[in-house]
């Protein structure tokens, strides 16, 4: 029994390690924005009007009698899609747009397969499609995050998800996808050709096969092929190499120098097949993002940008609005360059700092001092701090267009010349931890 | 994390991990869960076979190559090829149901025509060819196509493709 209780150990700690939620949050973000990218222009409508001479169901379709819809239903599930995917990647209702994410990607991604011959390379989309529906994937880098967090203002550690597993197996599960989709291409090579695969010119074959007359559903990007394939001794190489890496691959799951060879290793290997003989694996390369530690990544670049001066904001900490506002602020600020200062209850320390504030003029309008010294307030404030903060990044442009600024300034006024009238429109919360980044 | 959830996620880990071990072991498809077979086959000889869709163009009478996604779309060259293969060696009186593919093919085509998703000519009709050449093992580029052998066909004069 001592191994059924090892065993169960070692389960539950490779699945249900307690980690934060931010490495989850990137993946859920990188990897639905990259299928929202990918997927935009796809359009399944015309499988609509194809012969039934073509009607080859695969397992799922036949299994579930599932038909083909009409074309004007078909336009719809991909518009609903299309919206589900971005609405994941911003993580705004996140369990709803997941869910219908993956509902509506199992059929639209399958549909195409059952017309004669099955792509394999959106399978594991599918999949993770239904993974990122069951996770928790919205509790960090989600804009239910932030509307959280603004919502509660400075509240109380209770907002911020502690590490759990939940944040651990979803991304255990797709690296464990990936490594049995490799074994599985590794074990048919080995079960349909034995070792003939690599030390016959069976590479050679292909790679002249697929460049005289590209027949994959796309076409090689180089004319290398040739060469390789006169190298009889580079293309054995290549095939033994080839399977190495796809039956060794679930060594990348218990081991991390393995993990640093064997993941980059099959990156490379499909993109050397896209360039030499033609099939696409977009999915495949786009999945590998869960590979990438990003909370590592976030902090190395905190501690690479930690050195420069922060930007200084001053609010009115009486006013709910202002503190739920700065507690969006703090959230975004993950490479921390914002310093937040109350103006209301923390003046003697600004006063002593900030010599050239007004106590009155930072309770009316938010000022910012920016690390070079300048002083704006307002819109002019949110734009400066727009430069700080990642997210910002992305409105930048936006925010220097002619015109914006007016628009920015009168908007501004509007909101805080209101946000007292008939008493602050939220309550002061009192108490509580500073609230962390996302 | 509760236990009836810590249950529901490991019923989903081992639904997902058995579901794809089963296919790899049993070598068998069941879509999304597949053993991956693709390239698995090795080739020996320097030959090249491929099922070939052409189109004849009505004003020149000239052949063209209907293997181009705009032409074929939604199919794609890959996926209509293997489902013509198909149809040929999956079913004993074949040639009605080949008939019936090349008509879809070929109404499909001017239809996307006349919606001007591409930009080819009219056509009078639609052949399938199992095309076979002779690569060089050199690997040097030059290409013999040793032959090519019809397998069906419809025209204006066999059925309308209008």
């Amino acid at each position: 029994m001592r191994w059924y209780w090892a065993l169960r150990q070692r389960w539950h700690s490779f699945w249900f390690e307690p980690v934060e939620p931010v490495n989850l949050g990137v993946c859920r973000l990188l990897f639905f924005g990259a299928f929202f990218l990918l997927y935009l222009p796809l359009d399944v409508t015309l499988w609509a009007g194809v012969s039934d001479v073509f009607w080859m169901p695969v397992w799922l379709f036949r299994r579930f009698h599932l038909p083909v819809l009409s074309a004007p239903m078909l336009g719809m599930f991909q518009g609903f899609w299309k919206v589900a995917l971005g609405l994941s990647c911003l993580g705004l209702f996140t369990r709803t747009a997941t869910s219908a994410s993956f509902l509506f990607g199992v059929y639209l991604l399958g549909l195409p397969h059952n017309f004669g011959k099955t792509h394999h390379f959106d399978a594991i989309v599918v999949f993770v499609l239904g993974i990122m529906a069951l996770a928790r994937c919205g509790d960090s880098w989600s804009v239910d995050r932030l509307i959280a967090v603004a919502r509660r203002g400075r509240g109380s550690s209770a907002v911020r998800p502690v590490p759990s597993g939940e944040y651990a197996w979803p991304v255990r599960l797709v690296w464990a996808l990936m490594a049995l989709i490799f074994l599985g291409a590794g074990v048919s090579k080995l079960r349909h050709s034995g070792f003939d695969w690599i030390v016959s010119d069976n590479l050679a074959i292909m790679l002249l096969q697929h460049v005289y007359q590209p027949v994959a559903q796309a076409d090689p990007l180089v004319s290398w092929s040739f060469a390789v394939a006169r190298a009889r001794w580079l293309c054995q190489l290549l095939a033994g190499a080839t399977i190495v890496l796809e039956v060794g691959y679930p060594l990348a799951l218990i081991s991390r120098r393995a993990r640093w060879v064997i993941v980059p290793g099959a990156f490379l290997m499909q993109v050397g097949i896209r360039l030499l003989m033609g099939p696409t694996f977009h999915q495949f390369l786009i999945c590998n993002l869960f590979w990438v530690p990003w909370d590592g990544v976030g902090r190395w670049l905190v501690c690479r940008f930690r050195g420069r001066q922060p930007c200084a904001v001053f609010f009115d900490g009486a006013c709910g609005l202002c503190q739920g506002t700065v507690s969006v602020i703090r959230s975004l600020d993950l490479m921390q360059r914002v310093d937040c200062y109350d103006a209301r209850h923390q003046w003697p320390v600004i006063e002593s700092k900030f010599p050239c504030l007004n106590q009155e003029a930072c309770l009316e309008e938010m000022h910012v001092i920016t690390p070079d010294g300048k002083c704006v307030t307002g819109f002019y404030a949110y734009r400066e701090l727009a430069w700080v903060l990642p997210l910002g990044w992305v409105a930048l442009p936006l925010l220097y267009l002619p015109g914006v600024s007016l628009v920015g300034r009168w908007v501004y006024t509007f909101v805080a010349s209101r946000r007292h009238r008939g008493g602050c429109p939220l309550p002061l919360r009192s108490g509580g931890t500073i609230v962390t980044p996302l | 994390m509760s236990r009836h959830r810590r249950w529901l996620v490991c019923g989903v880990i081992a639904a997902v991990i058995g579901g794809s071990l089963y296919d790899i072991m049993t070598d068998c498809e069941h879509w999304p869960f597949s053993p991956y077979p693709m390239y698995s086959d090795v080739r020996r000889e320097y030959v090249l076979k491929r099922f070939w869709l052409f189109g004849i163009e009505k004003e020149t009478g000239r052949e063209m190559s209907l293997l181009d996604a705009q032409y074929v779309q939604p199919f794609d060259r890959s996926r209509l090829t293997h489902a013509l293969m198909r149809i040929y060696r999956g079913q004993v009186d074949r040639q009605p149901l080949l008939s019936r593919a090349l008509q879809d093919c070929w109404v499909r085509y001017e239809a996307l025509r006349r919606a001007g998703r591409h930009h080819g000519p009219p056509l009078s009709g639609v052949q399938l060819y199992l095309m076979t050449w002779q690569l060089a093992s050199s690997g040097h580029q030059a290409e013999q196509q040793a032959s090519r052998e019809l397998l069906a066909e419809v025209t204006d004069s066999t059925d309308s493709g209008e």
